[in-house]
């Protein structure tokens, strides 16, 4: 078990590029802290199906109440992990195919907003005093300090994507003709999503939230507070998806053997998702008071837009894989399937990347299922919503930036990854767990579970007047999902510690695994953002001034603050 | 682009029209829409109008941590026009076996129409986060069945105080019939003798009840979070509430 290997032998002969000094020690931190405090998120992830199982009959264990560390769980997994992953994965995306350098002063900065932001939201959450969900739906109010550590957080992730957008075009002078590598566009494109989905998050924390929080106003819009989260909400799931994207187009053919089927359609894909990922939010609101039918429905229509990319990548990958294992001599319509590597421990990232792909088979489907309006009364709220985004980013996403983590930090320390057979449980083991886990979500959802609530207190609780048997069985079948996953990630961390505490082996320097096209077509409409930008743009004021407009001259009434624990107004 | 490229983006458009070609039945055939504004403003006082002929109007009150009226009577068959209004924090609107999933948010009313065709009880529960005593936060539809007889024994305080716990969220965190919740539950109450944070004790009178809704966190019981609010209580108000509180 202890045989150590190489980092990457699968890119014997690929480039080795080494990052300077600041951009390497920064990408470090970047993927190490969040992995820290990711035993906190995963601990209470485990903790609440515990709770909603009726194992756990109580409103906290341990000093830490339910909805404290829902909130935990939340801000952790799905904002502090994946924002710092995703900066961390573009320093290196840029520096590996661009070969450029930064400028160690705006690295650093963007690095200490980041943590400092970071910790602000961590201590608010610790003490008690912001249990109001990652969502921080007002009229509940946090501490001040909260959302200032959001708001840092955000912005301090905003300063590597104009370093890379200055790389980039330094780049593309250097090299006329030249495609950009597919990486690279792929990153572009997940920093143009998030910049376009986080503007109207920072007006509504600093403008609404902190000086309301503050007292410096007394109320706040609902409505429109609402609205701007989920301007930012659904293009957030691009934010996680698209660095996974990434990773499936550029590296995952490539781990299997073989080539990307079509270059052209990753850049269409990655295109499309910069039009099509931001004016969608209104599918989170399908059931808000005060926002007109039409425009929701319009908003539902966009977002079945956003699909058809999501479409043509499954197919381009499926297409990449059958290329691949034919190429290793696989015979047969399905039989090809079984000539993939799953089990080969030195490309790990394959069996990280297809058990996250397994999952987004559903995930993709319960979107879809989301999106579509009418049936969203079937499932709004419910826990079908939580089983719904386990296999998208608890699936594809989570276990691929917990790969590339690993991956990662093993090359840039120099330090081969330990315990190699055990690591290769870890994707497997999560997939096992995430599959029985949404199942029992998704079931007692459609009974009628509601997501973000504490069962074990009253519904899952045979001494109280609520209680619902029927979701029993199924609220106990996400408990033995979430024992498995707990797990699996038992064991990352067992495998990630001992890599990081490892004895370093080699010079650190990084190698990623990069297909060849096999499909290598140049299209002049998929060379430049710019266009695809403007078509965005353009989209976005079409599908949010109208509902915005008529929010802001409509709304009847603003609201004080509330804290969650009293039905009083803030004083 | 390859001949199979061109076949997969036309064949995930058509499937994507399908899809979308279902939605449009399900909304104009099925009438199966999507909350819409309505010129209703924001009420504070729940309240069920019986407009004749089998159709009622139900004015739902959403507030920390129960919805006003708690419990709704109606016959069989009953065509509801619900309206909700959220009256401090946002919350939801779940009924169950009914088409009716909608959130109650501060300032703006929902609406949503549903005919109760089968008798029964339908719970109806909040599925959003509005704050610790969320899980206690359900009502229900009775349909078809008698109401109960009134309980003539009742006081009038201990009655009023029976609406004050409802209504002032009071039964959010302390259950009536010895579950747990997040505040202690109050089922013989009167005479319990109870351990304090402190590791003090003591034997609940009236005297304490009493103190206890004026300065919630002044004594703290073992084994509970300092989270109880002090309540907004006029002197009948209070009054009444200890007197029900006694006969639990």
């Amino acid at each position: 078990m202890t045989t150590a290997i190489p980092p990457n032998p699968v890119d014997r002969g690929a480039t080795v590029v080494e990052l300077d000094a600041t951009t390497r020690r920064v990408v470090l931190l970047l993927l190490c802290i969040p992995t820290v405090l990711l035993t906190l998120g995963i601990y209470h992830g485990l903790m609440q199906t515990l709770y909603r199982a009726g194992i756990i009959q109580s409103s906290a264990v341990l000093g830490l109440g339910y909805y404290q560390g829902l909130t935990l769980h939340g801000v952790i997994n799905a904002l502090v992990f994946t924002t710092f992953f995703e900066v961390a994965f573009g320093y290196v995306i840029l520096a590996y195919f661009l070969r450029c350098q930064f400028a160690a002063a705006w690295t650093w900065s963007a690095f200490a907003l980041m943590l400092g932001g970071t910790l602000l939201a961590a201590a608010a959450m610790l003490s008690g005093h912001a249990s109001v969900l990652y969502t921080f739906y007002p009229p509940l109010q946090a501490s001040p300090i909260f959302y200032i550590g959001a708001a840092a957080l955000v912005v301090g992730s905003w300063i590597p994507f104009f370093q890379w957008i200055a790389a980039y075009r330094a780049w593309r002078l250097a090299n006329p003709g030249k495609k950009t590598p597919l990486a690279v566009v792929g990153i572009l494109t997940t920093f143009t999503v998030w910049l376009m989905a986080t503007l109207p998050l920072a007006y509504e924390v600093v403008v609404l939230l902190i000086p309301w929080s503050l007292g410096l106003t007394t109320t706040v819009d609902v409505v429109l507070a609402r609205t701007l989260f989920w301007f930012f909400g659904h293009p957030l799931v691009y934010f996680w998806l698209l660095p996974a994207y990434v990773m499936f187009y550029v590296m995952l053919p490539q781990l299997a053997g073989g080539k990307l089927y079509s270059d052209g359609a990753g850049r269409l894909a990655f295109m499309l998702f910069i039009v099509f990922s931001c004016p969608v939010g209104l599918h989170h609101q399908f059931g808000d008071p005060g926002i007109s039918a039409g425009f929701k429905w319009f908003h539902a229509t966009l977002t079945f837009f956003v699909a058809l990319p999501s479409f043509a990548t499954a197919f381009t990958l499926a297409a990449s894989l059958e290329y691949a294992a034919r190429a290793r001599g696989a015979r047969g319509w399905f039989r090809w399937w079984g000539a993939l590597p799953w089990g080969d421990a030195s490309r790990f990232l394959f069996a990280y990347f297809m058990a996250g792909l397994l999952l987004f088979l559903f995930g993709g489907i319960t979107g879809i299922i989301n999106a579509s309006a009418p049936m969203n009364a079937l499932v709004h709220n419910t826990s079908w919503i939580p089983g719904h985004f386990h296999t998208t980013v608890g699936g594809p996403v989570f276990l691929s930036f917990l790969g590339m983590t690993l991956f990662l930090v093993a090359q840039l320390t120099g330090k081969p990854v330990r315990l190699p057979r055990l690591n290769l449980w870890v994707p497997y083991l999560w997939l096992l767990g995430v599959a029985l886990f949404s199942t029992g979500l998704s079931v007692a959802g459609l009974l009628g579970e509601p997501r973000r609530t504490n069962l074990g207190l009253t519904y899952a609780n045979a001494a109280s007047p609520l209680f619902q048997p029927a979701w029993s069985p199924w609220s106990q079948l996400t408990a033995v999902g979430g024992v498995i996953m707990s797990l699996a990630m038992l064991a990352f961390f067992v495998v990630f510690f001992a890599t990081l505490f490892g004895r370093r082996r080699n010079a650190p320097a990084l190698a990623l695994p990069v297909a060849e096209a096999y499909l290598d077509e140049d299209f002049a409409a998929l060379r430049n953002f710019t266009p695809w930008v403007a078509a965005a743009l353009a989209l976005l004021l079409i599908a949010y001034a109208p509902p915005i407009y008529s929010i802001v001259s409509g709304s009847a009434q603003s609201m004080p603050g509330y804290d969650p624990s009293s039905p009083v107004v803030v004083p | 682009m390859d001949r199979s490229e061109r076949f997969v983006l036309l064949a995930s458009g058509a499937v994507m029209l399908g899809f979308f070609a279902a939605l449009i039945y399900a909304a104009i055939g099925l009438g199966l829409s999507v909350p819409t504004c309505v010129s209703v403003a924001p009420f504070t006082t729940g309240q069920v109008i019986d407009r004749g002929g089998q159709r009622y109007e139900v004015h739902l009150v959403a507030k920390m941590w129960a919805f006003d009226p708690p419990e709704i009577r109606l016959p069989t068959g009953a065509d509801v026009d619900l309206y909700v209004s959220a009256q401090d924090v946002t919350h939801g609107v779940y009924i169950e076996h009914t088409n009716v999933n909608v959130m109650a948010v501060p300032g703006a009313v929902n609406a949503a129409r549903v005919r109760f065709a089968t008798p029964g009880t339908y719970t109806m529960l909040c599925h959003e986060y509005c704050g610790i005593g969320h899980q206690n936060m359900a009502g229900k539809f009775i349909i078809g069945a008698a109401p109960p007889a009134a309980v003539a024994s009742a006081g009038a305080a201990t009655a009023a105080g029976a609406d004050l716990f409802v209504q002032k969220g009071c039964v959010a965190c302390h259950s009536r019939d010895g579950a747990p919740g997040v505040g202690p539950t109050l089922k013989g109450v009167l005479g319990r003798h109870e351990t304090l944070a402190d590791g003090g004790s003591l034997v609940v009178d009236e005297v304490f009840i009493r103190q206890q809704l004026r300065t919630p966190n002044a004594t703290l019981i073992k084994g509970f979070q300092p989270v109880m609010p002090a309540l907004p209580l006029t002197d009948a108000e209070l009054e009444a509430l200890v007197e029900y509180v006694k006969t639990l």
